[in-house]
């Protein structure tokens, strides 16, 4: 197993991780000869919230050399806390270096699987410093690997482009002081709205003259089965709606740091499926996948 | 009577920047249920805790562009006089236009777009460094900022709503129904709608106070130094002592005691001790018509409060400008605090405290 690149990204490498880190504490990631994907299963998390994501070697890395007997894909578990710190040190430009060269490699250290990050960069005052961070991993079985799926959702009823990120968890940060369940309501037209319903508060925040994006496969995770004409047959006034945890869209709202385009999909009564994409969607640097499923209420 | 409030709800009321309302509401935010009383001039929001300290917000139409008060009673002219109306309609009527909610609640869905916070915006930091100011200048002053910046601020917020602020509308049908709020930043942003359960109002205790009584004693001071002054002491002290003592004898009343010689040698008018756990605390306010702007006390009195419930005028000395402080002869003490509104040539809304004072013997 070699592998072997130079972080040229640092900042959205370490927003990225920064979006994760507070749903989990561990994350996989699994490196293919052209794209990371970072996965963030269920099990780990207490909101069953789960990330799945890709995002384009060539958007975060340079130089980059994979090799491995499993197709040249290299799968590792690694704490998102340690990943962070070791970003946090060169991707800061007010930190203590500048014009650092970040060198992130697969090593061995006494017996002890490492991710190796080898800084270079310049002190305050000119002179030249190297700093290592070395990040332990276990590296992942390629037969577990394989046995990481993707959750399978139904068709979504509706595609809707949040409003900002950082506005959206401004509002849900203090509907949670009301209730610990989030209505999500959507329609094909273009409106949102978020709601609460406790004893003593009935609340609905709504957004409008939102876009509903026609399904792009291309920039879609691999599960989903759509086309566009379906989409387009349905009413576009009927609101679809879900339940979903305060607490767990929150911890998607934490990847307002990305600050970059992000639809939500929604399948009635199923789950919300939030892509948070990397850069400009046309870049198609990557996107960050959240599946956040429905809390199932009969009054609902 | 329903069917026709459907028609028209008791109360409407609009405001293009809701924050003078929200820091109103949050001053006296220290116990959840709230009563509010309905008037043509605007509204009462009244909160107690432990039936011995009430917290008053006396909500003028002033703080709102528009306000609509529809009485109960079909009634062609509002501003028409209930004092004819026999007791028992007169109570009745009374209890149709005032119902009881939950504070917080309302609190929470003011500030859910995060911006019913920001004002005022100077802290008690900023207070403290502030130099002495004429008080003609100070009186439009709402916060530790320059006059003349905040009062460009209340322009800008009360002509066209400045970037970032919200605006809202409160309605509510009638009995049974629930107030509702809506709350938008601007034309193109969000708009939140709510719905806040009204509940049937429960009698709240009343305090005894006549201020035309002449054994009171009455301090008008900025609100500054009392929120200074109860800011400092320590979260464990249990009570707070109110002492006032009389002008001297001699005619040092007259003089501004500025200087250290004539300070050293009066008693300070006002002096708040606060006993705890950790030790006590003695604060004096000195006789200095800077300091207290007003001072009637003809003898020595000294009352013991419980510090919890003096501590929750805090939030409302902090966005106030000026407090008017009054113990009576039974020891009640009771505190109005002006509060600034959108439009300063107008009648200010203020809060009202009433606490009851402990036994200490």
């Amino acid at each position: 197993m070699r592998f072997r690149a130079e972080v040229e990204h640092a900042n959205t490498f370490s927003r990225i991780i920064q979006s994760i880190n507070k749903l989990q504490s561990r994350c996989t990631i699994k490196f293919t000869e052209d794209e990371m994907h970072i996965i963030c299963l269920a099990d780990a998390n207490e909101g069953n919230v789960q990330i799945w994501s890709q995002v384009r070697i060539a958007s975060i890395f340079s130089e980059y050399r994979i090799q491995s007997n499993a197709n040249n894909n290299i799968t590792i578990r690694l704490s998102t806390d340690a990943l962070l710190g070791a970003l946090h040190s060169v991707s800061n430009p007010s930190g203590p270096l500048s014009e650092t060269m970040i060198v992130m490699k697969l090593a061995k250290k006494s017996d002890q699987a490492v991710l190796s990050f080898e800084i270079t960069g310049f002190s305050k005052n000119g002179k030249p410093v190297r700093v290592s961070h070395d990040v332990r991993i276990e590296v992942v079985r390629p037969a577990e690997v394989d046995a990481m799926k993707e959750p399978m959702c139904p068709e979504p009823d509706v595609h809707v482009i949040l409003p900002p990120l950082s506005k959206l968890r401004t509002v849900v940060e203090k509907l949670r002081s009301l209730s610990d369940v989030i209505k999500f309501q959507a329609n094909n037209s273009g409106k949102l709205t978020l709601s609460v319903s406790t004893d003593s508060v009935k609340m609905d925040v709504d957004w409008n003259g939102l876009s509903n994006p026609t399904y792009d496969r291309s920039t879609s995770s691999q599960s989903q089965e759509t086309n566009p004409s379906q989409t387009q047959r349905r009413d576009p006034n009927k609101k679809f709606g879900i339940l979903v945890s305060i607490k767990s869209f929150l911890k998607f709202l934490n990847s307002y740091v990305l600050s970059s385009t992000t639809i939500a999909c929604l399948c009635q009564n199923h789950c919300l499926i939030l892509y948070v994409y990397i850069g400009e969607q046309a870049d198609n640097g990557g996107v960050l996948t959240f599946f956040i499923p429905a809390m199932i209420d009969d009054d609902f | 009577m329903a069917e026709e409030q459907q028609q028209q709800p008791m109360l409407r009321a609009t405001a293009r920047d809701l924050r003078y309302f929200a820091s109103l509401m949050r001053g006296i935010n220290f116990s959840n249920r709230a009563l509010i009383e309905l008037d043509s001039s605007g509204f009462v929001v009244t909160v107690e805790e432990a039936r011995s300290f009430i917290g008053r917000a006396y909500v003028f139409s002033t703080v709102f562009d528009a306000y609509s008060f529809i009485p109960p009673q079909i009634d062609t002219n509002p501003e028409s006089d209930d004092d004819e109306d026999p007791e028992e309609a007169e109570y009745q009527r009374n209890r149709e236009k005032s119902f009881e909610f939950q504070l917080t609640t309302l609190i929470d869905c003011l500030n859910v777009f995060g911006n019913a916070t920001s004002f005022p915006t100077g802290g008690p930091t900023k207070r403290r460094v502030k130099g002495w100011k004429n008080l003609e200048d100070e009186q439009d002053d709402d916060d530790g900022e320059d006059g003349v910046e905040r009062k460009l601020d209340n322009f800008l917020a009360s002509t066209k709503g400045a970037k970032g602020v919200a605006g809202m509308r409160i309605g509510y049908i009638g009995p049974g129904h629930p107030l509702s709020l809506m709350i938008a930043e601007d034309a193109t942003g969000p708009t939140a709608t709510c719905e806040i359960t009204t509940y049937e109002p429960e009698i709240v205790p009343q305090f005894d106070f006549d201020d035309n009584d002449s054994d009171i004693t009455k301090f008008i001071l900025k609100s500054s130094w009392l929120h200074d002054a109860l800011s400092e002491l320590h979260p464990s002290c249990e009570k707070i002592t109110f002492v006032a003592n009389p002008a001297p004898s001699t005619d040092t009343s007259n003089r501004n005691g500025r200087g250290s010689k004539v300070r050293s040698d009066t008693v300070p008018r006002l002096q708040l001790k606060a006993d705890g756990t950790f030790g006590s605390t003695e604060m004096d306010y000195p006789n200095d018509r800077e300091v207290l702007e007003y001072c009637q006390c003809d003898r020595r009195i000294s009352f013991t409060y419980k510090a919890s419930q003096i501590q929750h005028t805090i939030k409302a000395l902090q966005s106030s400008t000026k407090t008017s402080l009054r113990i009576n002869s039974e020891g009640v003490l009771a505190m109005q605090l002006m509060m600034p509104g959108p439009n300063t040539k107008e009648e200010k809304s203020f809060i009202d405290f009433k606490c009851l004072p402990i036994d200490t013997e």
